[in-house]
């Protein structure tokens, strides 16, 4: 087999960022308690919580500003409103935009998460750098996921037979 | 058949991965993340790895059940948590994150931490690489990826 692989590679890249993924996020408004937000996020079971009004994306709040944002020696965090910790005016991705591009934005910004938001500025979801490894894995099953469970287990001959 | 040439070594950060004993509460571990910017903290006890202490699991069993961030470490960490060698295949490690679901995979040498790779990391790696094929250059690719047979 010769160039197929990098080639295929590059197909996969070009994928708009809309076909990647379709697990919602948790959503809140910018007055959630946080400790509402975090109910939200367990329930959802994802990292990130969109905060918006009406369909438009007021900011982001991520389990990394969880522990990163927020003060942990007392309770009184719950209590607070989720405004105060979000991060306003995220870098966002268009639905039609490559994956490509937006694995250039998170690497650049080292962003985990990325809020889709369509031409009219509308919310669309999120994608995590989660989303496009196992989109690129599942593209490439024998290179990624066809392994033995156990390193130990792998030949290490370069050339097969 | 193509397969990922590049080992884990060649990934590793020049810092130490964070590393905490089993005893340490989980405000120790929450401020050495933030200060270390990482997404986990590695959990030895005399020396030897015996868990992994995250951000998800700071989420699901600390701050949505109510527990006290003095909570031990040994209480809420992931046990014997899967590990890889410096030799293996980054293979390994998108295997781990894409087909189980882990967002760090700590590295260790006979038991001893040595390393931790986030999805992040490996993103990170990966985007320069895609970089290199979108502008039509594929050296960096072929230095990735073993285009022989077997």
């Amino acid at each position: 087999m010769t160039e197929q692989g990098p080639k295929t590679l590059q197909t996969l890249l070009m994928t708009p960022v809309g076909l990647v993924n379709d697990r919602p996020p948790a959503r809140a408004t910018r007055d959630t308690a946080l400790g509402e937000v975090v109910q939200r996020m367990v329930a959802a079971r994802r990292g990130v919580t969109l905060i918006e009004a009406e369909g438009k994306l007021l900011g982001i709040f991520t389990e990394f500003d969880l522990h990163s944002r927020v003060d942990h020696t007392n309770d009184e965090w719950r209590q607070r409103p989720v405004h105060e910790f979000m991060t306003t005016e995220p870098f966002t991705v268009r639905p039609e935009q490559p994956i490509a591009a937006a694995l250039g934005v998170m690497h650049a910004g080292g962003f985990r998460h990325l809020p889709i938001v369509n031409a009219a500025g509308e919310e669309r979801g999120v994608l995590s750098v989660r989303d496009i490894l196992v989109f690129l894995a599942e593209g490439f099953p024998e290179a990624f996921l066809n392994l033995p469970p156990d390193p130990k287990n792998e030949s290490h001959r370069r050339y097969g037979g | 058949m193509w397969k990922i040439r590049k080992r884990i070594s060649e990934f590793l950060p020049n810092s130490p991965p964070p590393i905490l004993e089993v005893t340490e509460p989980v405000i120790k571990a929450i401020e050495l993340m933030r200060d270390k910017n990482r997404s986990a903290v590695l959990v030895v006890s005399e020396g030897r790895l015996v868990g992994i202490f995250t951000g998800r699991d700071f989420l699901e069993r600390v701050a949505g059940p109510g527990l006290s961030s003095q909570t031990l470490l040994g209480e809420v960490m992931t046990r014997d948590p899967d590990t890889l060698s410096p030799a293996d295949s980054i293979a390994y490690v998108i295997e781990r994150m894409a087909g189980r679901g882990y967002r760090n995979v700590p590295i260790v040498v006979e038991g001893r931490p040595v390393g931790q790779l986030s999805v992040r990391d490996v993103i990170s790696h990966l985007s320069t690489i895609f970089a290199g094929l979108e502008s039509g250059d594929d050296r960096s690719s072929r230095d990735w990826i073993d285009l022989g047979g077997g």
